[in-house]
C-alpha cells in the first residue's frame, strides 16, 4: 500500500504541476496578446517605431520562458511562433500596416491556440 | 542523433526504473491492466524518440503516470478484494472433476481445439487423466491431474528422502558472496581452504561455487584458471 499512495503522490504532484502549467501559459500568453493590442494600436496609428517597440516587448515575454518553452511545447509550436513574430517585425520595418495586422492575426490566433490546447475541454481531450 | 542517443538513454532509464518499482508480476503473466500498461508504456516511450520535436517531457509524463496508475490499482485491488474480480474477473473451471464445463467453455470463447491444445502443451493427451483444467484471470490454463494420475511422491513409496537445503551462492564469477556465508553455516575461512581443496589458489579463480545447509557443494572454475 506504501508504493499505492507514493504512486497517488506523484500522480496528485503531476496533477497540480498540470494546473500549475495552465496557469502560466494563461499569464505569458495574456501579457503578450496585450503587447501584441498595443503594437496593433500603434501600427494603424503610423507609428511603426513604437509598434515594433511593443512587439519586442511581447517578444521578451516569449523569450522570458527560455528552456521551459521548449522543454514544453513542441518544437512546430515554438518555432511558429518565433517565424510569426519575425514576420511582423519584417512588416513593421517595411512600413507595410496591413501586412502587419495580417501577421499579427496570424501571432494571436497561434496563442489563443495553443492556450486552448493546455485547458481541458472536450475539444482538448477528444 | 546526439539528441536521439539521449533521449533513448533517459526513456530507457526510466523505464527500467518503473518496472523495476512495478515489482516482478510485470515480468511473468500479466493480468490485464498490466498488459494495457505494457503496451502503452513502449508506444509512449518510442514517440519522443522518434520525433525530436516532441518534447521528452510529453513522454516522460505520460510513462508516469502509466506508472501512478498501475501501481494505485494495483493497491486498490489488493485492499479490496471484490475490485478484483470486477476488474480482472474470476478464475473459472474449465473441466472440474473430470468432465468438460460446456458453458464456461462458450462463456470464456475457449474452443475445444484450444483446451486440447493447452493440455497437450502440458504433456497430457488423455482427457481421463484430468481432474480439474482452471482457466486463471491471465490467461494461463493450470491443470490438475485425478491423484491416479499424477506422479507419485517419495512419502507415497515410502522412499526416505533427505533435504540437502537451498543451494547458496557463494561465489559468482570470482566475486564472493559475503552475506550468504551465514546462511550455509560457513565462513571465508573455509570457502577459501574449499577453493584450495578444489585445487584453486582463490575465490578469484573460481567461476561459480554454491553450497547448501547441509553442505552439499557445486564448484566450477575458471576456465582461464583450469
Amino acid at each position: 500500500m506504501k508504493k499505492a499512495a507514493a504512486a497517488g503522490a506523484l500522480l496528485a504532484l503531476l496533477l497540480g504541476l498540470s494546473v500549475w502549467n495552465t496557469h502560466y501559459m494563461d499569464a505569458v500568453i495574456r501579457d503578450m496578446t496585450e503587447r501584441i493590442e498595443l503594437c496593433r494600436g500603434r501600427g494603424r496609428e503610423g507609428d511603426f517605431p513604437s509598434a515594433e517597440e511593443e512587439l519586442s516587448a511581447a517578444e521578451a515575454l516569449w523569450a522570458r520562458m527560455g528552456a521551459y518553452a521548449h522543454i514544453f511545447l513542441r518544437q512546430t509550436e515554438t518555432d511558429t511562433v518565433e517565424n510569426a513574430i519575425r514576420d511582423v517585425r519584417e512588416c513593421l520595418r517595411a512600413g507595410d500596416a496591413d501586412g502587419a495586422e495580417v501577421a499579427l492575426q496570424w501571432l494571436e490566433g497561434r496563442l489563443a491556440a495553443m492556450a486552448a490546447m493546455e485547458h481541458i475541454s472536450w475539444e482538448s481531450v477528444f | 542523433m546526439a539528441i536521439v542517443l539521449l533521449r533513448t538513454i533517459i526513456i530507457y532509464l526510466v523505464l527500467l526504473g518503473c518496472m523495476r518499482i512495478m515489482g516482478k508480476r510485470q515480468l511473468g503473466e500479466l493480468e490485464l491492466s498490466e498488459l494495457v500498461a505494457s503496451v502503452l508504456v513502449a508506444d509512449l516511450a518510442s514517440l519522443p524518440l522518434q520525433d525530436i520535436g516532441i518534447p521528452l517531457m510529453n513522454g516522460l509524463v505520460s510513462i508516469l503516470t502509466l506508472f501512478c496508475m498501475e501501481l494505485i490499482l494495483s493497491g486498490l485491488v489488493l485492499r479490496f478484494g471484490r475490485l478484483r474480480g470486477a476488474l480482472f474477473g474470476k478464475p473459472c473451471f474449465l473441466m472440474e472433476h473430470g468432465v468438460i464445463n460446456q458453458r464456461e467453455l462458450r462463456k470464456n470463447r475457449f474452443t475445444l481445439d484450444e483446451l486440447t491444445e493447452e493440455l497437450r502443451r502440458q504433456s497430457i493427451l488423455d482427457l481421463n487423466t484430468v481432474n480439474y483444467a482452471i482457466l486463471e484471470t491471465d490467461g494461463t490454463l493450470n491443470v490438475i491431474l485425478r491423484p491416479e494420475a499424477s506422479p507419485a511422491t517419495a512419502s507415497q513409496l515410502n522412499c526416505p528422502v533427505t533435504d540437502a537445503g537451498y543451494p547458496y551462492t557463494l561465489i559468482s564469477d570470482g566475486r564472493v558472496i559475503s552475506e550468504n556465508l551465514p546462511a550455509c553455516g560457513k565462513d571465508e575461512q573455509w570457502l577459501r581452504e574449499e577453493c584450495v581443496r578444489r585445487g584453486v589458489q582463490g575465490p578469484e579463480e573460481v567461476f561459480f561455487l554454491s553450497c547448501t545447509e547441509t553442505g552439499t557443494v557445486y564448484f566450477a572454475g575458471k576456465e582461464a584458471a583450469r
